[in-house]
């Protein structure tokens, strides 16, 4: 053993560096001299080391400073000066100690004067460990020690780590919070899980990181240069605006789901107890009640009003003969006519030939009118399936005035009569008439309606508006108060931090994103959500309000809205009964709700209808109760419409269902106006889900969305006053209730796809105000039920809104299956590369249309090139930022919302730090612009649907070994989108060169992360590292996400053969 | 600086050291006196900030009496006594490029600024006033740091 080994032994011997006591303890008799010490290391089992020489973690240090396994790390330790062994503990880092006190790195070349450096203990031995504090030192040698052998808590750690809260967000992590700061200081930090609360990792490598630094280890960055450089802890992300992140086409999921949904809901559950065939009007088998009088229309106008002027019954059912109406059926139109003297007409759902639910076609507008509306599907007149009960005193002595044109617009002109008489008009979904032909057999009553396309034309271009307005459906969401301040027992933000992966399948409900962890006493919060709400086609809010006698609860997102200075959304309470009872105190008792209760809610009612903010239904302020079984009876709700109606106020009151989907006996009759359906109704009946891998116990009540979506469609017996409330997702795992509630695949396309159906559902069933839907929730975070935009999936969410509506109101955005036409998308960065490109595409001599996309100071150039080629094209100008990746992204949507659902990527390509850069371009070029090649490419792609990108032989690479600097870029896209990024290291590919053809439904799950330009660096001639090189290889892995291949151009051996001639894979 | 040292006999024959040399070890009895002239010689190679001196001991008010100005009310009784002191030379500049956490606590509104810092806090923690004092500070500690308790 050398001398200097044992000299420095001796120094930490001398300096406390070593706990004699200990090895007292240890040997029985205290030590004296430097060898004994390091015989007694070589000797002694792991803990005892690290107690022995707590500066030394054995394990890590082997393995850092490539130890034999029998060599005796602290001889080799102190064979050495301490700046050979900068890092001999995860916690202890000699070159952090150096950049906090520079002037200290003189004493690292010697053990004695490192010694009794740390003996000082005037700075942290590492990043992760508590700084000096005012008075007295840090850490040290002798808190290393404690923390190494569990004996001291985590005082000397670092504030921002947490170790109950990191448990549950990384999972797996051994048991004790010495284990769990270890854990985190050697894994955790580097996956990016947060160390606790008061760091967000994943915000803070997308600010902070560059491609030149990127960030390996958030945390450690943070405590190492971040704090000191004045970068937040939780950076609040800045995002202008989210374009790309439609879902226009939506994958194979969505229409499965979709289609399975719209059959559920058209199908009819009671069909048997319909009529059979050949007992419908015009066979005259049918007996009606004796105060109706049947009038079939015949299509012979003239007919028609003569024998409505000869009968005499206060009813008239006018019918096509072909309608099947039961005689109770009849009866109950009539009685609904006898209860609302302002309904002049009757209208029953009448159900098709097959089965299906046939739209009426009858539209009813806000003001109670009615008019001639089109199915989007079939631009059919609403007469087609005429089959309406009237009041004869409302209509008078004449059925069809001489305006009346042909008989087509029997139900139009009649409709619109009735309304100019102030009369309304009443659909009955729950009466069911029958057609017992088809339409198209022309056996119904007014088949000459067909035929006069102009006419139907003319009708339709004069009401075009009001169609329009008519057809709309209100959507809103529900609004939850999240700033609650502690203890009061609202799940807010902090919850969030709880949320915890169950096991290998479950991702957590995720952070928000653009709008950060906001706090919404900021009347700004309101002002911004409005705003996201109003882009997305959501029209307002129905606000969780907390109240109980004279107290009111979380009131402050209530009062911004009264104090807001412009409010673009509109709001309803939600009183949320038991939770109100359970903050004032008395939870479980449910006849408290007294008369100061219903003062207090009545003056929150109206202090919002005087706004002029609240939602209405036919001019009366929406309110919900929700939680009403907790009111004791009808008393509470009465007593509020008593109270209400003294200063004018009629409000239309809803009553949610509890989550079994029952109400109150007592919420009938003319105590509410409607119920709201729960979210989750139906999860009972929704079939388990089985989960793999729960190693960590209890998976929770596990059901997929589609499941709870198909489940709910089932009970399609919805009374006309149910308002359908939908949900976006559900994990309430954080909550950390027993088993936790959790839908699997709430992604947004499923989600889209029953909101869409909703909507449908919605359009079958009501009519004016009512045609409203909620959506559960806008920001319920804790429950994993948010529209607002997360790190996840950006705005998808409310994207699909959007889309839903969209697509619901209209019918012409329906993309084509097979556009004629190719979609060429061309980033023209290079304007002579660029016109080369156009040649080569023009020379296809295929129908084409190209999207160019430029930078702004080569837009000239680049238009001059496009006019002389005379092809189709539309130039798009953008910043030259994201390279061609993010102009391609922004441009999909609108790509494809022209019709087409295929397109060829191509760019001007030269890369200037290749030196084969214009062969491989031109390579990839060739073969994209290849006719017969990129036919066979066209017709692969829309023969068989397992394949969503088709690439040049030679160009499509495994991703593994290609993911080099763009790693922590990939892990981040990968983290987003839900991947586990270990099957697709395995089986991902990389389609190289950025060159291809796509279905556009490929790149879904790509688009879904919603990139923006915040998420891509500035240009700055990067050669590879940068976003736009890991969205790069994101497009063989979103193929694959979306389930389906790429395929080669060519065969897979000479893939193999021309890869290397171009590509060199890494070394790692 | 200084430019005389005086021979070691002569700090020998002051101290009266029972054996002989003071590099023979074991432990020295010494007359307070006799200390604080001692380190009243150490402080005149100080490069005392005279102004800040002045202005935080308030004493240039009344006159310095008895003291030939304010170095000599330092040397003689202000240091000992341990009235507040700071070099001429610190290099406020250096100070907060050096130490990443004092400019972080200053940003953060904990010291007004590095003077204040230093005077409260870093000269305690061994911290140098600029860089050439570097060497100086750390010769300081290890005489020092390994005599006080730990």
């Amino acid at each position: 053993m050398s001398t200097r080994i044992l000299e420095n032994a001796q120094a930490y011997l001398d300096h406390g560096g070593v706990d004699r006591d200990l090895i007292t303890r240890y040997m029985g008799t205290p030590i004296y001299h430097p060898e004994e010490l390091i015989d007694l290391y070589e000797l002694a089992s792991g803990l005892d080391r690290k107690r022995l020489f707590p500066l030394i973690d054995p394990a890590h240090y082997a393995v850092a400073y490539r130890m034999k396994p029998d060599e005796n790390l602290l001889a080799d330790y102190l064979s050495v000066p301490p700046d050979q062994r900068v890092h001999p503990h995860p916690l202890v880092d000699l070159r952090f100690m150096r950049h906090m006190r520079p002037d200290f790195a003189q004493d690292f070349r010697d053990h004695r004067d490192f010694a009794a450096l740390i003996k000082l203990n005037l700075v942290a031995m590492g990043p992760y460990l508590r700084r000096p504090a005012r008075r007295g030192g840090c850490a040290g040698l002798s808190g290393l020690l404690k923390l190494m052998t569990g004996e001291g808590d985590l005082s000397e750690v670092s504030e921002l780590f947490d170790p109950d809260q990191y448990r549950m967000c990384a999972g797996f992590v051994p048991a004790g919070e010495h284990a769990a700061l270890m854990h985190f200081v050697t894994r955790g930090d580097a996956a990016g899980y947060a160390p606790g609360p008061l760091f967000d990792p994943v915000a803070y490598r997308r600010t902070y990181a560059t491609p030149d630094a990127p960030i390996t280890h958030p945390t450690r960055h943070f405590l190492w240069h971040g704090q000191f450089n004045g970068f937040k802890a939780r950076p609040k992300p800045q995002r202008p605006v989210a374009q790309t992140n439609a879902i226009f086409t939506p994958p194979a999921e969505y229409h499965a789901l979709h289609a399975r949904l719209m059959a559920v809901q058209r199908a009819p559950a009671d069909i048997s107890q319909l009529p059979p065939p050949g007992t419908s009007l015009g066979s005259r088998t049918t007996k009606l009640p004796a105060d109706i009088d049947l009038i079939l229309l015949d299509g012979d106008n003239a007919a028609t009003s003569k024998t409505y002027a000869k009968d005499s019954a206060p009813y008239v059912l006018l019918a096509s003969p072909d309608i099947v109406l039961s005689e109770k059926a009849a009866e109950r139109l009539r009685e609904a006519l006898v209860a609302q003297p302002s309904v002049a007409m009757a209208v029953p759902m009448v159900i098709g030939v097959d089965g299906t639910h046939a739209a009426t076609g009858l539209r009813l507008s806000p003001d109670g009118g009615m008019h001639p509306d089109v199915t989007p599907q079939t631009q059919a007149p609403m007469a087609l399936m005429g089959c309406v009960l009237l009041r004869r005193s409302a209509v008078g002595p004449n059925l069809f005035g001489s305006g009346f044109r042909t008989a087509a617009f029997a139900g139009a002109d009649l409709s619109l009569r009735l309304r100019q008489d102030g009369h309304r008009l009443a659909f009955f979904p729950e009466v069911r008439a029958s057609l017992t032909t088809t339409p198209a057999d022309g056996a119904c009553g007014l088949p000459a309606a067909l035929d006069g396309a102009h006419d139907i034309m003319q009708v339709l271009d004069r009401w075009r508006g009001q169609i329009a307005a008519d057809s709309k459906i209100r959507v809103f969401a529900r609004l939850g108060v999240l700033w609650s301040g502690g203890g009061s027992g609202l799940p807010g933000w902090d919850t969030l931090w709880r949320g915890a992966s169950l096991h290998a399948d479950h991702q957590p409900p995720g952070r928000p994103g653009e709008l950060g962890f906001y706090d919404d006493r900021v009347p700004d919060v309101l002002t911004a959500q409005m705003a996201l709400a109003q882009d997305h086609g959501i029209s307002g809010f129905v606000l969780d309000h907390y109240r109980f006698a004279e107290r009111s609860f979380h009131d402050h997102v209530f009062r911004n809205i009264l104090a807001v200075q412009s409010a673009p959304s509109a709001f309803a309470l939600g009183w949320r009964v038991a939770d109100s009872a359970r903050m004032a105190g008395y939870a479980g008792q449910r006849a408290r709700f007294d008369a100061q209760t219903v003062a207090g809610v009545a003056q929150d009612i109206r202090a919002l209808a005087t706004s002029g903010r609240a939602i209405t239904v036919d001019g009366r302020p929406l309110f919900v109760v929700h939680d009403a079984q907790f009111l004791p009876d009808g008393a509470v709700v009465g007593a509020l419409r008593r109270r209400l109606a003294d200063s004018g106020i009629h409000p239309h009151i809803l009553v949610a269902q509890d989550s079994e989907g029952d109400v109150p006996e007592w919420a009938s009759g003319d105590l509410v106006d409607g119920v709201l359906e729960h979210p989750l109704a139906c999860w009972a009946i929704t079939p388990q889900r089985r989960v793999q891998g729960t190693e960590q116990g209890v998976p929770g009540d596990v059901r997929d969305f589609s499941g709870l979506a198909l489940a709910r469609a089932t009970q399609r017996d919805l009374a006309q006053d149910m308002v359908r409330c939908i949900p976006v997702g559900h994990d309430d795992s954080a909550l950390g209730q027993s088993p936790s509630r959790i839908l699997y695949g709430a992604t947004p396309d499923a989600f889209q796809a029953t909101l869409d159906a909703a909507l449908r559902d919605v359009d079958a069933r009501c009519t004016g105000d009512k045609r409203m839907l909620v959506i559960d929730a806008w920001n319920d975070w804790a429950r994993g039920a948010y529209l607002e935009p997360d790190g996840r999936h950006g705005r998808a969410r409310l994207v699909a809104v959007r889309n839903a509506l969209n697509s619901f109101t209209s019918p012409h955005a329906v993309p084509q299956a097979d556009a004629p036409v190719l979609a060429v998308h061309l980033h023209a960065y290079y304007p002579e590369v660029a016109a080369d490109v156009v040649e080569a595409v023009a020379a296809l001599d295929m129908p084409v249309h190209l999207f160019v996309s430029t930078p702004q100071d080569r837009a000239d150039q680049v238009h001059a090139h496009l006019r002389r080629c005379g092809l189709p094209h539309t130039l798009h100008v953008m910043r030259n930022h994201g390279r061609d990746i993010l102009p391609f992204l922004s441009l999909v949507p609108e790509i494809h919302a022209q019709g087409h659902d295929v397109v060829l990527k191509l760019h001007s390509k030269k890369s200037p730090h290749r030196g084969d850069g214009a062969n491989w371009a031109a390579d990839l070029l060739a073969a994209l612009t290849d006719r017969a090649k990129l036919t066979d490419a066209l017709h692969i792609l829309r023969d068989d649907p397992s394949f969503g990108v088709v690439a040049p032989e030679g160009h499509v690479l495994p991703l593994d070994g290609f993911t080099g600097e763009n790693r922590n870029h990939l892990l981040e896209l990968l983290a987003r989108s839900g991947l586990d990024p270990r099957s697709v290291r395995a089986e991902g590919t990389f389609v190289a060169g950025s060159m291809f053809l796509a279905r556009i439904s490929a790149l879904l799950p790509l688009l879904n992360l919603g990139l923006t330009e915040q998420d891509f660096e500035d240009e700055r001639g990067q050669v590879n590292g940068t976003m736009a090189h890991a969205v790069e290889r994101m497009i063989g892995v979103s193929c694959a996400a979306a389930g389906m291949d790429v395929r080669i151009m060519g065969t897979a051996r000479n893939n193999a053969l021309k890869i290397a001639q171009f590509y060199q894979p890494e070394v790692e | 600086m200084t430019d005389y040292l005086p021979p070691i006999a002569l700090l020998n024959k002051a101290l009266s050291h029972p054996v002989g040399q003071i590099d023979d070890g074991g432990s020295v009895d010494i007359e307070v006196d006799v200390l604080k002239q001692l380190i009243a010689c150490l402080a005149k190679a100080y490069s005392l900030d005279e102004a800040d001196y002045a202005a935080v001991f308030r004493a240039g008010e009344t006159g310095w009496q008895g003291y030939t100005g304010v170095a000599d009310h330092f040397q003689r009784v202000g240091y000992i006594a341990g009235a507040q002191h700071m070099s001429r030379n610190f290099d406020a500049v250096w100070y907060l490029q050096t130490y990443p956490d004092v400019a972080q606590q200053i940003a953060d509104g904990a010291y007004s600024d590095a003077q204040t810092h230093y005077r409260q806090r870093g000269q305690y923690e061994w911290r140098a006033p600029n860089a050439a004092a570097v060497p100086v500070v750390r010769a300081w500690r290890l005489v020092l740091g390994e005599l006080a308790p730990a």
